[in-house]
């Protein structure tokens, strides 16, 4: 890095004592940022692999102390956690392609100009994120009416797209020229066919960013979860079970129970460690692979300068 | 006489021509629709409950009606108040905070001439906007707590006294700033930094040759050119001020109720009526007061929106 | 909407019309074989003599219908297939008798109140029977319009074997505004008084040759564990955990007489054994108790008895803990001591460990021989307003409780598998019994009766028999069971009071205030006294008065 340094500042040899302050001031800031950034999740990976002794007498580390695998090992005996690993890849997959064409076409519908119920239709949508009935209601809607509870589509249903989503893809799909749809009808084809093949090859970018989102929506909830799957499905989205493991003695000793039921077998430390490891890390991998387009995406679909 | 015209001319093309010539978008739109209407507008008569002492074995509709009774509970306790302050001012916290450290990421990120630092600071600082609300809380418990927690570890490693958070509700709004902040700069900076990249690369030259210094570019160049992008991303946020992150404070507060002084805010409150002591009817009081007063200052905040930039007014 | 009507019109006109029913004979033939069935296996005259009788009101009702009743508990499920292995075993007799299956609907362990609540609130016929106790709010969710009204008619015709064992006095401790609820789990055994379970040896070895039998002791006894194990903590508990049971504990142990909570929980608006429906608010009225008790529990924070950190922490296992030597103490109840206190349970490896190893139990209120009796209500079955087939619900109910076949299945698993049965008729774990595959959960703790129950020969019964003999000696029932407080008059000053009492009692039960006792508790009471408990204490006298038709006046506060 130094090194890298060195060099970039010998091309610029201009550079004044200001642009020098407010660099190093920049390299020493952000390098702060970014330690604290990764700083707790090497904790977490550190402690996940320390012994559970350790951890009660010393506390959690940044370096594997009485390295042992042993959390792992209970966590991922059996076939539990990998049905909870295929059960959330493939909500993720499926909503996040769901929900992408969705909104994709919804956006795209609500820019043209042309459209006489675009105000109408986005209001329609847009309404939803300032009134809600709240949970009670939604509970009720959901079992009595729908009967969704311990159905996974209660679960996967209402991630597929929010009205957020909807006007940033709005906006992305206003990025681009209207002269295309005006081209394409001049060439007489539908508006279907101007989106499928004008459009969405142009979106690129958007759909990776908001498709990312999407996919974030699904890998990291836990919620809907909580609410709608009982002890009666046997498999969980992951985040919730982290949620179960982190939370169970915690629920049990803030209650009555903890009066009358005689209850042994709490999570220890490093299991819920090892779990948090397990949740997450797959989505932190394939982030990198994503970054490109994300980092454009975000560019476009936000704010012009 | 034009405006008559054009009167005419709508009738002429009326809602059903229009639903027929624009079938195919609306059919594309017809998903989103139909979504919306099943799981937002579904639940809304629901909100009747409010204003009933809640049965279950009669159901939203049938228990009785007792007006405003759920209102006046929340209001003559001085809970409505609390909540609504500590909902407005941590959010006024993450709006003010976060877009300020958003701008100063990306200011100095862009005066980094490294490409490869650039690069790998961006994805290292994206890392927290991925992770998991349970996760978070999982993070902070791991660090503050007494005896096994990491400040504690070095603290006592550095033979200095521990620090006992989890009993002071007073640490906690800073503890809970730094934790949102530490999740969304990172992110939001990307916003601003693109809006850095697309100032024009000649003005900055020119500013250089005019002998600027880097703190005088940063003032009159910079700075200028972000206002626009800051001030709309400052009042789209305004419109959300009422809003808490449910998912943010459960996580890590949970149920401590030594720390709820301080950290309680509509959304958990309403968490806690409903799911823990069962008041369905005060949860949908406090509910439907909070959709209220935050439709309230959305439709204020878009109004403002829309004299700056019509473009990105909301409806 | 449909399903709900049906389910309030089957409720009220089940009776008439299943009579009915019942007259053109289809399926009589099953249901006699349930009138014998049941017959044959209770054991004793006396129930043989109620099987019969039921026999032949049995043999009208119409059971040609095959249902599903779902029961619903909390637990969480091991991962294996014990459970279905069971039922499976189960829904054959269950199908035989009154053609009906079992399903179980459990509720895991996390945010299991909130689950339950949220399950019962669906009202959509997804559960029949429910398991409902003190502690998950049975009275509240009666109130809510949760569980059937169970008529007496009802209980008589579907349920004949639990109906006429169980008291009318206890069928009346099961009414809500004059309507039986709920089935009390009324003859078995147990007792849920709380205290300290403690290692006598180490007692011993600290001077107390008797071990320790007053807080003084115990006190006595921390110090002496903190002084000499270097390893263990002597009391490893969790913030939030214990708070109220200790400081009713204290109370139980150096009050006079014994005090009984009525109205809402922990707002400290009690009545006092020796005067009739006269409502007292504890925390002025034992407020040098209070001083004393908050002067104690600061010592023992002193003296390091628990973790500094014992407000927050969530992690350490107390109870696993003591099992294998780590803390000197559990506080918990009767209960768990006769489990702890066993070497026969391969879990406490204290025993293994340590020959000398012994557990002993002292119980709130011993100084004074004071104890309150297990409530009735205490754990309960009741059914879903909104069940299908609550008469079959409880069918299959009178029999997990009362054939012993059932009830072994339900209550221990599979002979053989999960359980066996030794030469003195006592049940033991086989040594083929694997934990992975085996361990099951039904937590049908609602249902458990004495007359049909197998001694564990795990336990260690010499301690625990002389316990329930000094206990049962000791024991004075509580008379005020059957008021319940209706809430919504003082809502405001019960959820004001509940959060001034969340905030002290933590710092008051782990000693962490500043200043002097006297001040905190003063502080405290003053807090209590704005948030407005006078209000509650009031209210609970009134509708106490309206409940008994007298006419008290609750003590003021000072």
């Amino acid at each position: 890095m130094a090194k890298n340094n060195e060099r970039e500042t010998k091309q610029h040899i201009k550079l004044g004592a200001s642009d020098k302050l407010i660099r190093g001031f920049g390299y020493v800031m952000i390098t702060i940022y970014c330690i604290a950034c990764v700083l707790p999740f090497v904790m977490i990976l550190s402690t996940s692999f320390t012994s559970e002794s350790y951890i009660r007498r010393h506390g959690v580390t940044l370096i594997p102390k009485e390295f042992t695998t042993v959390a792992y090992k209970a966590v991922l005996q059996g076939s539990m956690i990998w049905k909870s690993y295929a059960l959330t890849i493939v909500m993720t997959v499926c909503g996040t392609f769901l929900g992408l064409m969705i909104i994709a076409m919804t956006g795209y519908a609500l820019q043209r100009k042309d459209y006489p119920f675009r105000n109408a239709i986005s209001f329609y949508i847009y309404f939803t994120s300032l009134f809600s009935a709240g949970l009670v209601p939604y509970y009720l809607l959901m079992t009595q009416t729908y009967h969704l509870k311990n159905n996974y589509l209660a679960v996967f249903l209402p991630l597929l797209m929010n009205s957020w989503l909807i006007i940033m893809m709005k906006n992305f799909v206003k990025s681009i020229p209207y002269e295309i749809t005006e081209s394409g009808k001049i060439d007489g084809a539908g508006d279907m066919n101007i989106f499928v093949s004008l459009i969405l090859p142009m979106l690129k970018p958007a759909l990776a960013t908001i498709g990312l989102f999407l996919a974030l929506g699904y890998w990291n909830e836990w919620y809907n979860s909580s609410i709608f799957l009982s002890a009666k499905v046997e498999v969980k989205p992951l985040q919730y079970t982290l949620y179960e493991v982190v939370n169970k003695a915690a629920s049990l000793r803030n209650s009555m129970a903890a009066q009358y039921v005689a209850l042994d077998d709490t999570p220890t430390e490093s299991i819920k460690m090892a779990n948090a490891i397990l949740a997450t890390g797959p989505i932190i991998m394939v982030y990198p692979f994503v970054q490109k387009y994300f980092i454009g995406g975000i560019t476009v679909g936000s704010v012009k300068g | 006489m034009i405006s008559m015209k054009a009167a005419q001319k709508k009738k002429k093309k009326g809602f059903f021509y229009n639903l027929y010539k624009y079938r195919t978008l609306t059919l594309m739109c017809l998903p989103a629709i139909i979504f919306f209407f099943a799981f937002n507008y579904m639940p809304l008569p629901g909100l009747w409950v409010a204003f009933v002492n809640y049965n279950m074995k009669l159901g939203i509709f049938k228990s009785p009606f007792v007006g405003l009774k759920n209102f006046e509970f929340l209001a003559t306790s001085g809970k409505l108040w609390v909540l609504t302050r500590n909902t407005l001012l941590y959010n006024l916290a993450f709006i003010i905070l976060g877009n300020f450290f958003a701008v100063l990421v990306a200011i100095l990120l862009n005066e980094m001439h490294s490409k490869y630092f650039k690069k790998v600071s961006q994805t290292v600082m994206l890392l927290p906007h991925f992770i998991s609300q349970v996760l978070i809380g999982v993070l902070v418990y791991n660090l503050l707590n007494y005896d096994t927690g990491l400040v504690n570890v070095v603290l006592s490693g550095l033979g200095l006294e521990k620090w006992q958070p989890y009993a002071d509700p007073k640490v906690w709004p800073y503890i809970i700033v730094i934790v949102s902040l530490w999740q969304s700069v990172g992110y939001d900076s990307i916003v601003y930094f693109a809006a850095i990249c697309g100032i024009d690369a000649e003005m900055i030259e020119a500013s250089k040759m005019d002998g600027a210094n880097g703190f005088q570019r940063i003032r009159y160049i910079i700075l200028p050119s972000l206002k626009p992008t800051i001030i709309i991303l400052l009042l789209l946020a305004v419109g959300g001020i009422i809003k808490g992150n449910f998912g943010l404070f459960y996580n890590i507060i949970g149920n401590n109720s030594l720390l709820y002084e301080t950290t309680d805010i509509i959304e958990t409150f309403v968490y806690r009526s409903t799911m823990v002591e069962f008041n369905f009817s005060t949860a949908s009081a406090v509910g439907l007061y909070q959709s209220i007063v935050g439709f309230v200052i959305v439709l204020a905040m878009n109004g403002l929106v829309k004299k700056i930039d019509p473009d990105y007014s909301l409806f | 909407m449909k399903r709900k009507v049906l389910a309030v019109l089957l409720a009220a006109s089940m009776v008439g019309s299943l009579a009915a029913c019942g007259s053109d004979g289809s399926g009589s033939s099953s249901s006699s074989k349930d009138g014998s069935g049941t017959n044959e296996s209770t054991g004793s005259g006396e129930e043989g003599s109620d099987g019969a009788s039921s026999a032949g009101e049995t043999s009208d009702i119409d059971t040609s219908e095959h249902v599903v009743i779902t029961y619903l508990t909390v637990g969480d499920k091991p991962n294996n297939t014990a459970n279905e292995d069971i039922l499976a075993e189960l829904n054959k007799i269950l199908t035989e008798k009154v053609n009906a299956e079992l399903d179980v609907y459990n509720i895991g362990w996390t945010d299991y109140m909130s689950n339950y609540r949220l399950t019962l609130t669906q009202m959509d016929g997804s559960v029949d029977l429910v398991s409902a106790a003190d502690w998950m709010e049975e009275w509240a969710l009666a109130k809510d319009g949760a569980f059937l009204t169970l008529t007496e008619d009802m209980l008589s015709t579907y349920c004949p074997t639990t109906y006429s064992e169980v008291p009318q006095e206890h069928w009346d401790m099961c009414k809500y505004n004059g309507e039986i609820m709920f089935i009390p789990e009324d003859s078995y055994t147990q007792r849920t008084n709380h205290g300290f379970i403690y290692r006598l040896d180490w007692a011993k070895e600290a001077g107390l040759e008797d071990g320790v039998h007053s807080w003084d002791d115990l006190t006595e006894y921390f110090r002496w564990v903190k002084a000499n194990k270097e390893d263990v903590i002597p009391w490893d508990v969790c913030g939030g955990n214990s708070v109220w049971e200790n400081l009713g504990g204290w109370l139980t142990s150096n009050v006079d007489e014994l005090l009984w909570g009525v109205g809402a929980t922990n707002t400290g608006t009690i009545i006092k054994q020796t005067e009739d429906n006269k409502v007292y608010n504890q925390y002025f009225e034992y407020r040098d108790e209070l001083v004393e008790y908050a002067k104690l529990m600061k010592e023992w924070d002193e003296i390091g008895v628990w973790r500094t950190d014992v407000l927050n922490n969530t992690s350490s296992d107390n109870r696993a803990d003591y099992r294998i030597g780590k803390t000197s103490v559990d506080q918990h109840h009767t209960q768990t001591w006769t489990d702890l206190v066993s070497p026969g349970i391969a879990n406490n490896t204290i025993y293994q460990d340590d020959p000398d190893a012994e557990s002993g139990f002292f119980w709130f209120g011993e100084e004074k021989n004071h104890v309150t009796n297990e409530s009735v209500v205490h754990g309960t079955m009741a059914i879903s307003a909104a069940s299908e087939n609550p008469e079959r619900a409880l069918m299959v109910y009178d029999l997990l409780r009362n054939d012993p076949e059932c009830y072994r299945l339900i209550n221990y698993g599979i002979e053989g598998r999960q359980y066996a049965i030794n030469e003195e008729g006592e049940r033991y774990v086989p040594d083929t019994y694997d934990k992975e595959k085996d361990e099951f959960m039904f937590d049908f703790w609602e249902g458990r009766t004495d007359k049909n129950e197998l001694k564990d020969a795990r336990l260690n019964w010499d301690a625990i028999d002389a316990m329930y003999e000094t206990l049962d000696a000791a024991g004075v029932d509580n008379p005020y069971l059957q008021f319940v407080f209706d809430q919504d008059p003082v809502q405001t000053q019960i959820s004001n009071v509940t959060q001034v009492t969340d905030k002290y009692m933590k710092l008051l039960t782990y000693g962490k205030y500043d200043g002097t006792a006297e001040e905190f508790i003063d502080k405290f009471l003053d807090e209590l006294k704005a948030a407005g408990v006078e209000d509650i204490d009031n209210e609970v006298q009134r509708q106490l008065n309206e409940f008994y038709g007298v006419n008290e006046t609750a003590a003021p506060i000072e």
